[in-house]
């Protein structure tokens, strides 16, 4: 084997471990990162929640008096009624409430862009930890109350959690001849809360 | 003379030979022509302006600009007060490394006059470098010239004088691409590597790497890497510059991929596919059609780099079409694509014989130049 002949196989070892060094840092690089902006807002989602002492009572969620560090991910800019979902997912941060006695529901009081051509949404609201519920919402529950049961082990020892809503068939309605609005709609969220089951009885039904 | 030069391609044997007093010309004057508008509009909307050099760092700053200015000063990790989740993360590093070095050399200077400076002699680089490259893909003189022409007078070139990416930006996109023709590939990995570290699209130079290695070692010896592996130094260089700044941020915000993260946030950025985007975005306003027509007509000019059998050059133009496009923001479309040199190549290789065509483009171009620095003097949307 010739001089030439060895440098050139060893540039060639060289070039193909650099390339596989590449592959196991872009692993690495993904594996340990975490969406950074997700992970500030949640530090001041709790961080807040943990000094005011009461903890929350009703939350709205609009223009006014939102703290927009809640809207994790997913979320469009606060309006005078409340906020969009503007993805298929959407991430809300919400304090943990003062008093945890058992099982506890968070209210939600959403709007559904529903209309003619989309009559009702599918939602997929999961805490992190906790079992996936689908609700569907329709002509009828379009502007109302959806109560979530959230486990009391999820909420305990925690100053906040993190809501995940997927939106299935969220939509812009430009595009579906509905309006002017190019952003892609999924769910309005005006105010949230927390109400222990004892508070409003049996809860017959999480949505319609 | 248009005689001679539509007889045929009377190559000049000494391709090589740069213009270089003739492109400082060019872009002093386009230069010129855009500090004039500029300072035109502010006078007749009763904004104090004045001649002199303090007016043109303003002129020349906006938008971005800022962005950069403050990471020059402040470094990484500010943030924008009024859009929530939009960070300086959002903008790659080299420029600011770049201007931090400038600044420490010219202390005194105004960081957005010096940014200007900086920017228009890359541009002068730029378009010696791509002069160099349009002979050197066998083109008359007279392409060489018509190419230099059309970018130094592209409707807001004003972003290749300012704290930009662009004029950075083309000059390693050109160097990497005349240094692999030139089968210097050290240099070409050197170029690229820098413009992966200029944008985040920078990356995608690989993909004209990859074809030119291809077309130029022939598949035999491209299949067969270990029997010369020195041209794939230049491959596996170029994303030196992306890898060195996602580790950057991960180091710093743990998020490697702080970039992408703070675009989604910050400014809505989301995938989706070009044509259902592009049907998005033309539905959605006046800007956002500007913004299309441009990309479109830069895309169709790309079109034509499969006649002249420039495939290499093309594959790099439509992987930047299809990242551009995918994503729901139309915000720049055009300035992102008026970078991908090759198309005008292209299209001056189109009107080399064609004259009254050739006047009627630059006819064109001087009538939407003209309004978009009267646009980007007003600070209006449509210069994002």
């Amino acid at each position: 084997m010739t001089r030439s002949v060895l440098l050139r196989w060893m540039l060639f070892l060289v070039l193909t471990g650099w390339g596989l060094a590449y592959i196991a840092w872009f692993a690495h690089l993904v594996a340990d990162s975490q969406d950074f902006v997700v992970a500030k807002r949640v530090d001041a989602v709790c961080a807040a929640a943990e000094r005011s002492s009461p903890g929350a009572a009703i939350i709205e969620f609009n223009a006014g008096q939102l703290d927009r560090n809640m809207l994790l991910a997913g979320w469009g800019g606060p309006e005078d009624w409340g906020v969009w979902t503007t993805a298929h997912r959407a991430r809300l941060g919400l304090p943990t409430p003062a008093v945890i006695d058992g099982d506890m529901l968070l209210t939600l009081d959403l709007l559904a862009p529903i209309n003619h051509r989309i009559p009702e949404m599918q939602l997929r609201l999961r805490v992190p930890g906790g079992q996936p519920v689908d609700w569907r919402i329709g002509m009828q529950r379009q502007d109302a109350r959806h109560y979530l049961v959230v486990p009391a082990e999820l909420l305990r020892d925690r100053h906040c959690i993190e809501l995940q809503i997927e939106i299935a068939n969220a939509y812009r309605p430009i595009q579906n001849r509905l309006g002017r609005d190019t952003r892609l709609l999924g769910i309005g969220l005006r105010r949230a809360g927390w109400l222990s089951p004892r508070q409003i009885g049996p809860v017959q039904s999480a949505a319609d | 003379m248009s005689a001679t030069i539509a007889a045929g391609p009377a190559r000049s044997p000494d391709a090589s030979r740069i213009p270089w007093l003739k492109i400082i010309g060019v872009v002093i004057v386009s230069r010129l022509l855009l500090f004039f508008i500029g300072l035109f509009t502010l006078y007749s909307h009763g904004i104090e302006a004045h001649l002199d050099w303090a007016t043109w760092a303003d002129l020349s700053c906006r938008w971005d600009c800022g962005w950069y200015g403050g990471i020059v000063n402040q470094g990484y990790g500010i943030e924008a007060p009024a859009q929530s989740g939009a960070t300086s993360w959002a903008f790659y590093p080299l420029l600011p490394l770049l201007m931090t070095g400038m600044k420490s050399l010219f202390s005194g200077v105004d960081l957005r006059l010096l940014a200007s400076a900086v920017s228009t002699v890359l541009l002068v680089l730029a378009l010696g470098m791509m002069h160099r490259y349009t002979r050197l893909i066998g083109n008359s003189e007279r392409v060489a010239a018509t190419a230099v022409l059309i970018v130094a007078f592209l409707p807001h070139g004003i972003v290749f004088s300012s704290m930009y990416t662009e004029s950075l930006f083309l000059c390693l996109l050109v160097g990497t691409m005349l240094a692999l023709r030139l089968e210097r590939y050290l240099l070409a990995g050197l170029c690229a590597a820098l413009l992966s570290a200029t944008r985040s699209n920078g990356i995608f130079i690989i993909v004209f790497i990859v074809v030119q290695l291809w077309l130029q070692l022939g598949s035999a010896a491209f299949f067969r890497p270990w029997r010369n592996p020195y041209p794939f130094v230049a491959l596996l260089m170029a994303p030196l510059g992306t890898f060195a700044y996602w580790t950057y941020a991960f180091h710093t915000t743990g998020d490697a991929f702080a970039m992408a993260t703070t675009v989604r946030h910050g400014w809505g950025w989301s995938w989706d596919w070009p044509l259902s985007n592009l049907s998005l975005f033309w539905k959605t306003g006046t800007d956002a059609r500007f913004w299309v027509l441009g990309s479109l007509f830069t895309a169709l000019c790309s079109l034509l780099l499969l006649r002249y059998r420039w495939y290499a050059e093309f594959a790099f133009c439509l992987v930047i079409f299809f990242l551009i496009w995918g994503g729901t923001v139309p915000n720049s479309l055009w300035r992102y694509s008026m970078v991908l040199f090759p198309a005008w190549i292209a299209l001056a290789r189109v009107l080399e014989t064609r004259e009254s065509m050739r006047m009627a483009l630059f006819g064109a171009m001087g009538l939407v130049g003209g309004f978009v620095m009267h646009a980007w003097a007003l600070h209006l949307k449509v210069t994002i």
